[in-house]
């Protein structure tokens, strides 16, 4: 049942382009000290806003640094962020949707209103707030990135774990003496997991985005640390007189929020959760 | 072994109280299988999870549960999660979805063994083997290596029981074991079943909205109606000679083999959140008379052996 599973999502060209630019986003984020030619942290002023060369193939900022190198390291930072701030989302918000969906009663539905408030946040509004107050800095990017992505991920949880507990197998536990830990770590968790799986591909597009903008705003990550948002917003000054600075960095962010939407959107269609925010 | 007294269940729901067990008393030997026979919806079920302590929330409970001279209902949650899987077992309707999906058939039937007796994971599995030869799953080596969607529903069902023997329990509770299964499959399930009862020392409380079924399997039959226990004898005495006006239309609505006419009982299963006052079965019962709407007719000893809740037999 699962290969068959797998031929189905080989199968949808959604997957295989958004995977293919995810498994590359990945490698040179990893491989970043490897291949990037030049440190992105340093630059000769006399350098400064070349244009794409041979010696500089997208050309260098306004301290002279190489924009190519920032560009991969960055997309290093970006998988940093997103991958970092997804999972802490991703397992905060099974474990509280799990145990919403699990206790039932008050704990649940009070769980389901401080959740319901954090929702009618706009999105970005929530990141920006939490980036606000706890200062800027790789780390509370993180942290605020996945605090806009909790409540997201319990609602979810929450949904798929409520479908899950009517199963028989998990009054079944029970009838066989689990304790309740169990019951909840071993029957009910794995169980309601793949809708939570798919949106996670999901969000880790927008946590990009996010991030870039946060850092854009200049509330995230902070100089010199290569990051994509924030290399577009120093490009502002020269956003007509050289437009490489801000072009690469750009369609980096563009073409790697696609691939994870598409990537995600594909997987989506693929498995087909009854699951939706 | 089991001693029901005074069993009543309500259930609190937001359409009303449902009255699911008024009044049920029932005892169960040790050794002897007891069929609990009923309609759908006359509380066999609810009987069932107030033995296991598994009622959901919302429902009240009163009256004793007595095993081995304790009573259930005043156990606490340990106490009673100590005893499930372990002196008393239960097997669900459906075999389908009553296997955790994420585990294998061994990894399932070696965590009820290691849950309640401990051990280690290689006699966890020889017990598992062991046991999965007993219900008669062919290659049970493989069978141990699979997982439940790799199985078919008889299979799958063969692997339940097998986990609520395991264990070599007292008491083991089949609701409606085979409901769910193919008739073809019911029947060697049955068979099965029947077979298992003789070897174990274990009492069972077999489930079962089938008159045939629960005479093929039990030694005495309880017949429910409305969450009424309404009269209980041996399959023998039940047959030829039953003495509730409800068990004697069951009887005539079976389908027989020699023919004659099946006569369904005339009128409804009441709703259980306003049920009929005094004899529950009395807006259907050819025989009411004055005393049948006024009180509940207590269960009684007719004969030996032979109890019926009816004015009729006072
Ligand atoms: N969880 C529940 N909540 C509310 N009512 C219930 C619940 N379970 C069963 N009932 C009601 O209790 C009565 C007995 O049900 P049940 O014990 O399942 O009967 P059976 O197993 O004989 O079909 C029915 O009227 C049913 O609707
Ligand atoms: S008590 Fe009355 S109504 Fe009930 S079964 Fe007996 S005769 Fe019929
Ligand atoms: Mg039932």
């Amino acid at each position: 049942m699962e290969s068959r599973l797998v031929r189905r999502a080989l199968r949808n060209r959604n997957v295989k382009v958004g995977g293919l630019i995810v498994l590359a986003f990945a490698l040179i984020g990893i491989l970043a000290p490897f291949i990037s030619p030049y440190d992105p942290t340093k630059g000769e002023l006399r350098d400064s806003l070349l244009p794409p060369s041979p010696e500089h193939p997208f050309g260098t900022d306004q301290l002279g640094r190489d924009i190519l190198s920032r560009v991969i390291w960055g997309a290093r930072t970006s998988l940093i962020v997103a991958t970092a701030s997804v999972l802490l989302a991703v397992v905060a918000g099974v474990v509280v949707g799990g145990l919403s969906a699990y206790l039932g009663g008050w704990v649940d539905e009070l769980i389901t209103r401080v959740i319901d408030i954090m929702l009618a946040f706009p999105d970005i509004l929530l990141a920006l707030f939490v980036a606000a107050v706890v200062g800027p800095g790789l780390e509370n990017v993180i942290l605020a990135v996945a605090l806009y992505n909790f409540p997201q991920f319990v609602r979810i949880m929450r949904g798929s774990a409520l479908q899950v507990k009517e199963m028989e197998y998990v009054e079944a536990a029970r009838a066989i003496g689990e304790s309740s830990f169990n019951v909840f770590f071993r029957y009910l968790m794995p169980n309601a997991l793949a809708p939570v799986i798919i949106h996670a591909t999901l969000r880790t597009a927008a946590s990009i985005l996010t991030a870039a903008g946060l850092s854009f705003l200049g509330l995230g990550v902070q100089p010199p640390t290569p990051e994509w948002g924030q290399m577009m917003s120093d490009a502002r000054t020269y956003l007509v007189t050289a437009p490489h600075v801000w072009v690469f960095p750009g369609v980096a962010l563009f073409v790697t929020v696609l691939g994870f939407n598409l990537f995600g959107d594909g997987l989506n269609d693929v498995l087909n959760p009854k699951v939706e925010v | 072994m089991l001693e029901v007294k005074g069993l009543a269940v309500d259930y609190y729901t937001e359409e009303g109280i449902v009255h699911a067990l008024q009044g049920v008393s029932l005892e169960v030997r040790p050794g002897e299988t007891l069929s609990l026979v009923g309609e759908s919806g006359s509380g066999k079920s609810t009987l069932a999870l107030a033995v296991l302590g598994l009622l959901p929330r919302r429902a009240r409970v009163s009256g004793s549960i007595i095993f081995r001279g304790q009573n259930l209902l005043s156990l606490s949650e340990e106490e009673m999660r100590k005893l499930r899987g372990d002196r008393i077992t239960v097997v669900f309707q459906e075999p389908l979805t009553a296997l955790n999906p994420v585990f294998t058939v061994g990894r399932f039937l070696k965590d009820v063994y290691l849950t309640h007796k401990g051990g280690s994971e290689r006699e966890a599995e020889e017990r598992a083997l062991e046991m999965l030869r007993k219900v008669k799953v062919p290659a049970p080596e493989k069978v141990l290596n699979s997982y439940p969607h790799e199985l078919s529903g008889g299979m799958r069902q063969r692997v339940l029981i097998a986990a609520s023997l395991i264990n070599e329990p007292d008491l083991v509770i089949m609701d409606e074991p085979t409901s769910a299964l193919d008739v073809s499959v019911q029947a060697q399930i049955i068979r099965l079943i029947y077979e298992l009862k003789e070897q174990v020392k274990a009492s069972f409380i077999f489930i079962t909205h089938n008159l045939g079924v629960a005479a093929s399997v039990g030694d005495r039959i309880a017949v429910m109606y409305a969450g009424k226990v309404m009269e209980v004898a041996s399959k023998g005495e039940l047959f030829s000679n039953p003495l509730h006006p409800y068990t004697k239309g069951l009887l005539a609505s079976v389908p027989r083999v020699s023919g004659g006419e099946v006569k369904p009982i005339p009128g409804t299963v009441p709703d259980l959140r306003n049920p009929p006052p005094g004899c529950r079965f009395h807006p259907r019962c050819p025989y009411r008379f004055e005393p049948c709407d006024k009180e509940v007719p207590e269960l009684k000893e007719v004969e030996k052996g032979h109890w019926v809740a009816c004015y009729l037999w006072r």
